[in-house]
């Protein structure tokens, strides 16, 4: 177990490597200049060459990246260039927000979708089954932004039920939760679509085993060979994808948290970007894809705790 | 190597044979109320966007402030937007934008992901890993964070837009190319031993290109919309065409900054935003289904 | 005379694949009496693993009994609602599979599957105490070693041999009137398989628990059956005691049977096989199944479809054993050409 998470975490480590030079290498190689972009074509050559030098843009790719590794591993990453505050002290206060979101998202998306997944598959071709299918589909495919700003329209600003601005006040719990809703469920609902879509297949792969056969055969209850004896197998790949889901709810987070004006790592990114802030914008996106990658090797770790069958060969 | 000529006397066939064979595929998918959805949104999408200057009853340029933010009327069907222009005319506008940046994306991906595939599928080894690793990083990567940060950095021209999301396609059509390929390699093996070195590499194109059509073609069918939600995202990020371009996104960022003054914008917009993108997964689903291809779906391959 | 412990009248079944239907049983009759051990003899696609699913209502997905009654221990099985149906299925009768590596369930131990089978049962709360030592009993019983460690163990934790035993701990433990095992042995070897066979041998003696074993290895039906029948293309084309059948097979699909199967004997010996294949299960021909491979077959018997008649001591559908038949008064043979 040990090995396997230390081989996975070096993997990782080699994906943000390779973010971290795409983007240096794409900066290189496409046309346009961040300097330019960010001062504006109007600067002076001092403020110009100080940017450049400040950002490390004259540097080799490769020496980009690695400079700025060695800075983060002290915790420095870098400077809000126009406001001198320090890119890491930024995040620190938005992240939390983002965390709480994307986190509260993913367990209403599978409070929501393990129990529509396990009924339909109970039922395959039913009407509740095809329902849920074609929903499913239709909410999959519909951008999370799309979606967000459906439901701010329908019940913040039509019926005025939930508020429509910020995140409230971590202080005052239901202020909090009021503000929480909607960017929750905007996020949960796309993601409730696709994992039950994976329940739902998982569970009828599951339910066509001999061993659920077997308990049939002894006349085991129909609720606990679906509710216990098959989910506790059909889950198995599911949690695989939990680490991808919490990702992928990180790139839609950022629409969310705009269209609800939320301040989180997602508002932080647009701004810094809307100012061509160079320095902020790359923190922002190391961060996220930090996080982003830690996630999948935590949701890949657990799979692995879960497969009763892999755990138990390391016990022997 | 010459190609084959048919036999004296045999009717060509050759010709029409594709053609015959489309229209059935295409009789099929529509036999299905999501497939017959599906085309529909897409007939529908090409029709608008051909006739876009025919169709539209105003220019979308046409600024009439007195009548700003209204409702629909007999004059603005869909309402106006926050400079009194029409929003219907802006919307049908907006279909020729959609699919000037979507469809040469994920053509380029489709370019660019087969080659990928292609030479690591045949090639193997380290170049294969190399390969692998790196499409894995980009395609569970968010692409619209990918897409934002480099075009924060180097500006939304469309160019750049069309590159960045035609990156985030990039890994699917990989996959697929690279799996026909091995699978094919291990096949032929005998048959590139016998053959007189030269004809290995064709052999493989040969055998691979018509195995991947069909995986490709969905693939496509499904990416398309994702490269229009990916493109209309940036755009209300504020990042992409410049006013007054009617590109869908900007009508939802403007409409979106005066939603307590007028909800049509957005409305009409996340409407056609859902059909369309709707429509093509219709589409996509039913032709896998028609052409029983196996593909992961996951969301975040498109997002 | 006591009732049949299981009694199949007239079963036909079909299956749906794709588009097609096959029929997979051609009104079958069965019966084994308490205490019975009968044996179902056949080649694959017979339809004897159909009709062994088809007892308990456990038929694959697309798989569909269309005609036919079924009673187990008294009751009519086919007429069962759901709650009725789950509480034949283990004290009624329990079924226990060819493959012993697919029969439990990866994610709990043997002993907590083991308990649950009890438990959904029990009509009293047993204690939990008192279930775990009936479960290591049974696990004792059925001959596994340190039955304490096993009931803690994950299914993967145990070889086939010892997985095949658990599943027959649990008919142990809920005392069914009818055991039916499909092919219970056939994923094993030849040690393991004698040691289950006299297992399966004990259940009966000590517990009165009759078996319907099916299985394609007249070797093992030979070892522990009272009765045989024979299955061709969905049907029951011969039945008798053990004994007779291998000595006088009536059926000359039985007689290939045991001239096929290998024995020890002079070296250079050709291995007997029966030409053709078995006929397609969509499009059946006409009249007798088997008469397409049948070395005595004649025109008539492609006619219409024989019915049971006594043979030998048992019964046979062949028109053969038929005297009143028009198989004895015309001596032509068939015409279609048996395949050498």
């Amino acid at each position: 177990m040990m090995a396997y998470a230390l081989r996975r975490l070096a993997m990782t480590a080699m994906v943000v490597l390779v973010l971290l030079t795409l983007l240096a290498a794409l900066v290189h190689v496409l046309p346009g200049d961040p300097v330019t972009l960010m001062l504006g074509p109007q600067a002076s050559g001092d403020l110009s060459r100080l940017a450049r030098t400040e950002m490390d843009l004259d540097s080799p790719v490769h020496l980009q990246v690695w400079h700025f590794i060695a800075g983060a591993a002290q915790g420095d990453l870098g400077r809000d260039f126009l406001t001198r505050v320090p890119v890491a002290s930024l995040i620190a206060q938005a992240l939390p927000h983002t965390l709480i979101l994307a986190v509260s998202s993913l367990v209403l998306a599978v409070a929501v979708a393990i129990p529509l997944g396990v009924v339909s598959a109970a039922r395959p071709g039913s009407l509740l089954d095809r329902a849920v299918g074609t929903v499913s589909v239709g909410v999959i495919s519909i951008p999370s932004y799309v979606v967000g700003l459906s439901l701010l329209l329908v019940f913040a600003v039509w019926l005025g039920w939930l508020p429509a601005l910020g995140a409230g006040a971590l202080r005052s719990p239901i202020d909090y939760v009021a503000h929480l809703l909607l960017p929750m469920c905007a996020l949960a609902l796309i993601w409730a679509g696709y994992l039950a879509r994976i329940v739902r297949a998982s569970m009828l792969e599951v339910l066509d085993s001999n061993y659920i056969r077997a308990a049939r055969a002894f006349g085991v209850h129909d609720r606990r060979i679906l509710y216990q004896l098959s989910l506790r197998n059909a889950i198995v790949p599911v949690v695989a994808l939990l680490g991808v889901a919490l990702g992928d709810l990180m790139g839609s987070a950022i629409f969310v948290e705009v269209i609800f004006t939320r301040n989180g790592l997602g508002t932080l990114l647009y701004n810094a970007i809307a100012e061509r802030n160079f320095p902020v914008v790359r923190g922002a996106v190391v961060v996220i894809a930090v996080l982003f990658v830690v996630a999948n090797l935590a949701a890949d770790l657990a799979n692995r705790l879960l497969d009763p069958r892999v755990r138990a060969d390391q016990a022997g | 190597m010459s190609v084959s000529t048919a036999p004296p006397g045999a009717p060509s066939r050759r010709r029409s044979v594709p053609g015959a064979k489309v229209a059935a595929g295409l009789r099929r998918v529509a036999r299905s109320p999501a497939g017959a959805f599906g085309l529909l949104v897409v007939a529908a999408l090409l029709v608008v966007a051909i006739l876009a200057p025919v169709l539209a009853p105003h220019d979308y340029a046409a600024i009439d402030v007195p009548r700003r933010l209204e409702g629909p009327s007999s004059d603005y069907w869909l309402g106006t937007d926050h400079l009194g222009r029409d929003l219907l005319s802006r919307l049908i506008g907006g279909v020729r934008i959609a699919l000037r940046i979507a469809v040469p994306a994920v053509l380029l991906g489709l370019a660019i992901g087969l080659v990928v595939g292609l030479v690591a599928g045949y090639v193997g080894r380290w170049v294969d890993t190399v390969a692998v690793v790196v499409m894995d990083a980009i395609q569970s990567f968010p692409a619209v964070i990918l897409a934002l940060t480099v075009l924060a950095l180097l500006g939304g021209s469309a160019t750049n837009i069309i590159v960045v999301i035609a990156i985030a396609f990039v890994p699917g059509f990989a996959r697929v190319t690279r799996a026909a390929v091995q699978s094919i390699k291990q096949n032929t093996y005998i048959d590139a031993e016998r053959n007189l070195g030269a004809g290995t590499a064709r052999i493989i194109l040969r055998h691979v290109l018509p195995n991947i059509v069909a995986p490709l073609l969905v693939l496509t069918a499904m990416d398309l919309p994702g490269a229009i939600a990916i493109e209309s995202g940036l755009a209300f990020l504020g990042l992409g065409v410049q006013p007054p371009t009617p590109d869908w996104g900007v009508i939802l960022s403007d409409g979106f900054e005066r939603i307590s003054l007028s909800p049509w914008p957005v409305l009409w917009t996340c409407l056609l935003l859902a059909f369309v993108t709707l429509g093509f997964t219709f589409l996509g689903e039913r032709l896998r289904d028609v052409l029983d291809v196996r593909t992961d779906d996951s969301p975040a391959s498109s997002r | 005379m006591t009732s049949p412990v299981l009694d199949i009248a007239g079963l036909e079944a079909t299956y749906r694949v794709g588009g097609t239907e096959r029929r997979a049983l051609h009104g079958v009759d069965l019966q084994v009496a308490p205490r019975e051990i009968v044996g179902v003899v056949g080649e694959s696609g017979c339809g004897k693993s159909t009709l062994a699913s088809a007892i308990l209502r456990l038929l694959p997905p697309g798989g569909r009994i269309t005609r036919g009654r079924i009673t187990v221990d008294n009751q009519p099985v086919l007429e069962l609602d759901t709650e009725q149906m789950r509480r034949i299925r283990g004290p009624g009768a329990a079924m226990i599979f060819q493959d012993p590596f697919t029969s439990l369930n990866p994610a709990f131990t043997v002993g907590y599957q083991l308990g649950l089978a009890c438990s959904s049962h029990a009509s009293d709360g047993a204690s939990t105490s008192q279930l775990q030592a009936d479960v290591v009993g049974a696990l004792h019983r059925v001959g596994i070693p340190d039955p304490e460690r096993a009931a803690q163990a994950h299914p993967h934790q145990l070889s086939g041999g010892q997985r095949q035993r658990v599943m027959i701990a649990m008919a142990l433990l809920l005392r069914p009137r009818l055991l039916i095992a499909d092919e219970p042995t056939s994923a094993l070897d030849v040690t393991l398989e004698a040691q289950i066979l006299r297992l399966l041998r004990e259940l009966r003696d000590e517990h009165g628990t009759a078996i319907l074993f099916v299985s394609h290895d007249l070797g093992s039906v030979a070892q522990l059956c009272d009765r045989v029948t024979i299955m061709y293309a969905g049907r029951v084309v011969e039945s008798n005691g053990v004994g007779s059948l291998y000595a006088t097979p009536a059926h000359p699909y039985t007689r290939a049977l045991l001239a096929a199967a290998p024995t020890w004997r002079r070296d250079g010996d050709e291995l007997a096989t029966i030409p053709g294949r078995p006929p397609s299960l969509t499009a059946p021909p006409p009249g007798c199944a088997f008469a397409p491979r049948c070395r005595d077959a004649r025109q008539v018997c492609e006619a219409g479809e024989p019915s049971l008649v006594p043979a030998a001591g048992g019964t046979a559908r062949c028109l053969i054993h038929d005297p009143a038949s028009a198989y004895h008064r015309s001596s032509e043979a068939s015409a279609r050409e048996v395949p050498r």
